[in-house]
């Protein structure tokens, strides 16, 4: 029959695109870290190599390679998230010596990826993020007394820093907790700053700890064994949504009350349970507005090595609509982000023909999502 | 003596009346002048891609390796068949118009490649595409001009039996199936192991219409009453046949073949043999075609 008619939506190119980043080096893998979106409508990747070296990468608003940078191996372990202050792009990384905690600054129209402020003394950084617009929080474990978090200022000076705990050889029991378990760390502010959070390892197990404007611990959710948040999104009305795995199985609880000042437990949370959920993976959550209409999205990896974005009403609380991408290559989701123009772009990590760990990135326009509705 | 003068004199116009009446019957009438045919026709084509704007899932890391990922088109396995109808118009000795109604088989194959020194990954692409192409053409014979009128002795003007002709037209298809096959290898320390197959409609990552230009030649052979001809013209594409808006749409082929279509149009070679049958008889008692 003549094909005149056809079912599926058009995208044009920039509404929707999927690229796979390979690298003919024998041997060569990559591991995703995070992904920005840059103020050109294109996306900075940041991800390490097997050698933990820092790799940096430029895609266009169409997924087109652009240029890419691997950082000097003096710099290793990189850590998201990617945060954006005055057209410049900034990261954190350690050095191989002695893991100190430095900034790195990516300028994008230079193609320059450089180090410019060490922490001397804040080793080991886990976690990266947004107190508010102007400020940052950065979360180290220091070998003498485990969890510490800081504010950074706009120009990356650092305000305050706070350690939590007596936490006796700190690194080794980090080192032996990361044998054995795929925690997730990480820091992040709510009420313009007025709340933080941060997840990670102190003395009785995972914990994600709440803190005020200044760092001061005000609650905790606290885990044992192998469990723990993987991770959160807050709302303003004071609630928030968790991934989070407990006994070996993964749940998801979504608008909870966020007891800032209560110390609990995370079996308190009354998830519901995901059992198509790869639970030693990552499980990321995001709030996204469809037509008007609120919406949470969850994110993870499925037993069977594809990635499940479901879409929960932000109202109802309600399932809405699943999508599930891949195909018959593992792949992991890494994070998701909204993109400019309401759709959604998907950080993954990809084993292709089980020899290749590759970077994937793909989007999805907004109309396609709508159809899913 | 007298007697045959006389009747030279007054029998030859009789004659010569008779003979203009045939002349008039035969040459002056306008029906007689051209000739319509029908035909059959069928042949084989080989095709070629040429890539207009390149487009990959795979990509590179380095802007070095950037040409490492592009599809590599093949110039082995990209025969296909055409065949069908064909309607002519003769309106000069010379000048023919024409159009067939033919189906178009399209076929051709690229390999990607994921390339390293001991553990790569290739996929092998093929493709087969099937249109309904109507071009209409206009064919220039190469034959003697004689006179098309019959001589007064009412024989048949001398028409050459092989006549060759070149010819140009446009070409207008539309897409009435496509198929796609993918092959995935996996080569580990030397070892070469096949562990994905597929096919797929691909329908729907291809524009419905597309248009081209061709040009060729060949020769017209008399048998009997109707006409061999042969023919090899060369293709050219000169729109994309893939729908630029629906390149992500087929989520199968993106998803386990990491393949996304090229912008690109085709050109092909194509040989053809056709029987012509005309239309039009002086009698159709003896089916005596009109020549012209």
């Amino acid at each position: 029959m003549v094909s005149c008619q056809k079912d599926t939506e058009a995208f044009l190119p920039t509404e929707k695109f999927n690229s796979i980043f390979d690298n003919p080096t024998e041997g060569q893998n990559y591991e995703p870290i995070d992904v920005a979106q840059t103020e050109d409508g294109g996306y900075l990747i940041l991800a390490s190599t097997n050698s933990n070296q820092v790799f940096v990468m430029k895609v266009s608003p169409r997924g087109e390679f652009i240029w890419s940078k691997t950082m000097s191996s003096a710099y290793i372990s990189p850590v998201g998230n990617i945060v954006k202050n005055q057209g410049n792009y900034y990261f954190i990384v350690s050095t191989l010596t002695d893991r100190t905690a430095v900034l790195v600054e990516v300028k994008d129209f230079d193609q320059i990826v450089e180090p410019l402020r060490n922490y001397t003394g804040y080793r080991r950084p886990l976690a990266f993020g947004y107190l508010n617009p102007d400020n940052y929080l950065l979360l180290t474990h220091n070998d003498t007394i485990g969890a510490v978090l800081s504010k950074i200022q706009e120009g990356f000076a650092m305000e305050w820093a706070r350690g939590y705990d007596e936490f006796e050889e700190a690194n080794s029991t980090l080192d032996d907790y990361l044998d054995s378990n795929t925690p997730e760390f990480f820091v992040g502010a709510y009420n313009n700053g007025s709340n933080i959070y941060f997840n990670t390892l102190r003395p009785d197990g995972m914990t994600m700890t709440y803190a005020n404007d200044q760092g001061i611990e005000t609650g905790r959710i606290s885990a044992t064994d192998g469990d723990g948040i993987n991770s959160i999104i807050t709302s303003n009305d004071g609630k928030g949504s968790f991934n989070y795995t407990l006994g070996n199985q993964s749940f998801f609880a979504n608008g909870t009350n966020l007891a800032n000042n209560d110390s609990t437990y995370i079996s308190q949370l009354d998830g519901e349970l995901q059992p198509d959920r790869l639970s030693n993976k990552k499980a990321l959550s995001l709030s996204i507005e469809l037509s008007a209409t609120p919406y949470i999205v969850n994110a993870f990896t499925t037993v069977d090595g594809r990635i499940k974005l479901a879409f929960y009403s932000d109202n109802s609380r309600e399932l809405s609509a699943i999508e599930y991408v891949g195909g018959n290559d593992p792949m992991e989701v890494v994070k998701i982000m909204a993109t400019e123009d309401q759709g959604l772009v998907v950080l993954a990590k990809i084993i292709m023909g089980g020899v290749k760990q590759r970077i994937s990135l793909f989007k999805i326009p907004k109309e396609e999502i709508v159809d899913l509705f | 003596m007298f007697r045959l003068l006389y009747c030279l004199f007054f029998l030859f116009p009789v004659f010569n009346i008779q003979a203009q009446s045939t002349y008039d019957r035969l040459n002056k009438n306008p029906f007689k002048q051209t000739q319509w045919y029908i035909g059959v026709r069928g042949g084989a084509n080989y095709n070629l891609v040429n890539p207009i704007n390149r487009h990959s899932v795979i990509k590179p890391t380095n802007d070095l390796d950037e040409a490492l990922y592009e599809k590599s088109y093949q110039s082995v396995e990209n025969i296909g068949v055409i065949y069908g109808l064909t309607a002519m118009f003769q309106f000069d000795q010379k000048f023919v118009v024409g159009t067939n109604l033919s189906i178009n088989q399209v076929r051709f194959n690229y390999l990607q490649d994921l390339p390293a020194d001991v553990n790569s990954i290739s996929f092998d692409h093929q493709h087969d595409f099937q249109y309904f192409d109507v071009p209409v053409f206009f064919r220039v014979m190469f034959r003697p001009a004689t006179n098309r009128f019959w001589n007064n002795s009412s024989r048949k003007p001398k028409v050459p039996a092989i006549i060759p002709f070149l010819q140009v037209g446009l070409n207008f298809s539309i897409l009435m199936d496509a198929e796609k096959s993918v092959e995935r290898s996996i080569s580990q320390d030397g070892l070469k192991i096949q562990d994905l197959s597929f096919s797929e409609n691909v329908d729907e990552l291809l524009n419905p219409f597309t248009a081209g230009i061709f040009a060729g030649g060949g020769f017209r052979f008399r048998l009997g009453n109707i006409y061999l001809t042969t023919e090899v013209n060369f293709r050219q594409g000169f729109s994309n046949v893939t729908d630029t808006e629906r390149r992500f749409a087929n989520q199968n082929l993106i998803d386990n073949a990491y393949d996304v279509f090229d912008d690109k149009n085709f050109q092909s070679f194509e040989v053809l043999v056709g029987i012509l049958v005309p239309l039009k008889y002086l009698s159709t008692k003896e089916f005596i075609p009109i020549e012209i």
